[in-house]
Parts: C-alpha cells; structure tokens; sequence
C-alpha cells in the first residue's frame, strides 16, 4: 500500500514541482530557499530532487541563474525567465483542466 | 569540518557528468547540505556536528538516485575525452584479434608476406570496423538525448 502511494505521488509531483518552482521563481532565491518557501506553501520536497529539476529547467532556459559569492558561502540563484513565463501561463491553464476532470470524475465515485 | 562525508556524497552524485557540470553542482550541492546543517544546528541551539551532516545526505536521498535525476550535458571536450579512450580500447583489441587472425592465417598460407599491403589492408579493415562501431555507439547516444 504505502509504495503503491508513493509511485503515485512521485509521479503526479514531478510535473507539479516543476509548476510550483517557476510560480515561485519571479523574485530570484537559491535552492535552500526555494525548498524552504515551497514548503511553506504546502509542497514538500525532497531535497535531493530539486537541484536536478533546477537544473533541467535552467537547460530549457525556463530558469536563469547566477553566483552571488558575497554572502557566507557562494550559492546559486535562481530566477523565472520571459520564456518560463509564457510557459508558465500554459501550464497553469492545462494543470486546471486536469483538476476539474479529477474533481469531475471524483463527483462521480460520490454520485453513486 | 566534516568535509569527508560531504565530499564523498557530492563525488557520487557527480561521477558520470562532465567537468563543468560537475563542478557547479558540488559547489551547489554543498552549499545546500551546509545550509541545512546549519538550520538544524540552529533549532536545536548546538553547532554543526558530523550527526547532524549524516541527517541531511540521508534526507537529500540516495546518491545514485539524484544523479540519476540530473539531465546529461557533456561539452565538447568530455566527449572528445570518451572518444579517445574508445579509440584506445578499440584499437587494442583490434591488435589483439589482428594477431591472432594473422597467426591463424600464416598456418594455411606458409608464405605470408608482412609488407605495407597486408598492413594497409589491415588498418583499412579496422578503418571500417571502427567506424561501425561508431555510428553505433552515437545511435545509443542520441537515443538518451531523447529521454532527458
């Protein structure tokens, strides 16, 4: 049972992630942060996880980044670009449509 | 400071990736495991000890896990670097199956002659065998290119 949870709930956050991390992005925050503000929300993420989803973001130039080595110790920032948010719009309005078939589909289990 | 367990975790996570990739995520990587160490040190009022590092790589999850998450970026000269050892490890097999195809061939032809056409056939048949292989070999590349 909890496996067959967790598969799920691995997939279904992958894309949300992805989601979440450019909603988040249009002030720029390093990963730490990130993680820190993502949580508050509610979207608990694995640390291990977020630095490649960064990363693959950043390839699709979604993201840019730079080093700020002034502070403690030198981090990485991260921020949405023009393009992450044209696609963000995309996104959004195709993550809605999926959630009202859901909330279709789940009125229907309660119909019965 | 505890820079053993952080670095033996960031070098496992970074092993298959190109130089400067590698670099810029060990950089990232133990920025974060410092950070959090230092949040947890912090809640509990005590200093960053080798108890707390060990509670933040085992929350960051498996190193081969995350590694794997990381999409593939090989410069030129990463792929130049894999391209010579192939060309090396092709090249000494095909010495070794060159001498014992000549062996081989020198007990049904007793007078066998070792001048530059036998050579140069020789180096064109490896010529074309390593090409093959080649062309393979980028067709399982490209193949990984589409799925990350």
């Amino acid at each position: 049972m909890g496996k067959v949870f967790e598969k799920f709930e691995t997939e279904v956050k992958r894309g949300v992630l992805q989601l979440g991390v450019i909603c988040l992005l249009d002030k720029e925050q390093y990963g730490y942060e990130i993680i820190k503000n993502l949580n508050n929300v509610g979207l608990k993420v694995e640390e291990g996880t977020l630095y490649p989803l960064l990363r693959r973001l950043e390839k699709d130039e979604l993201l840019s980044s730079h080093w700020e080595t002034s502070g403690p110790r030198p981090r990485k920032y991260y921020k949405t670009t023009d393009f992450g948010k044209e696609i963000r719009f995309k996104w959004l309005i195709s993550y809605k449509s999926i959630n009202t078939a859901v909330k279709r589909l789940e009125d229907n289990i309660q119909g019965k | 400071m505890h820079n053993n367990l952080i670095n033996k975790y960031i070098k496992k996570v970074t092993k298959d990736m190109g130089s400067d990739q590698r670099k810029e995520v060990s950089k990232e990587l133990e920025a974060h495991i410092l950070d959090s160490a230092d949040a947890i040190a912090a809640e509990k009022n005590v200093k960053v000890d080798e108890a707390i590092i060990r509670k933040v790589i085992l929350r960051m999850g498996s190193a081969e896990e995350v590694a794997a998450m990381y999409p593939i970026e090989k410069t030129f000269s990463d792929k130049a670097l894999d391209t010579l050892k192939d060309i090396g490890r092709f090249a000494i097999i095909f010495l070794i199956i060159s001498v014992i195809i000549w062996n081989v061939l020198r007990i049904y032809i007793k007078d066998l002659p070792f001048d530059t056409v036998t050579i140069f056939i020789f180096l064109i048949v490896f010529m074309i065998l390593f090409s093959i292989h080649m062309i393979s070999r980028f067709k399982i590349f490209s193949k990984y290119f589409k799925e990350t």
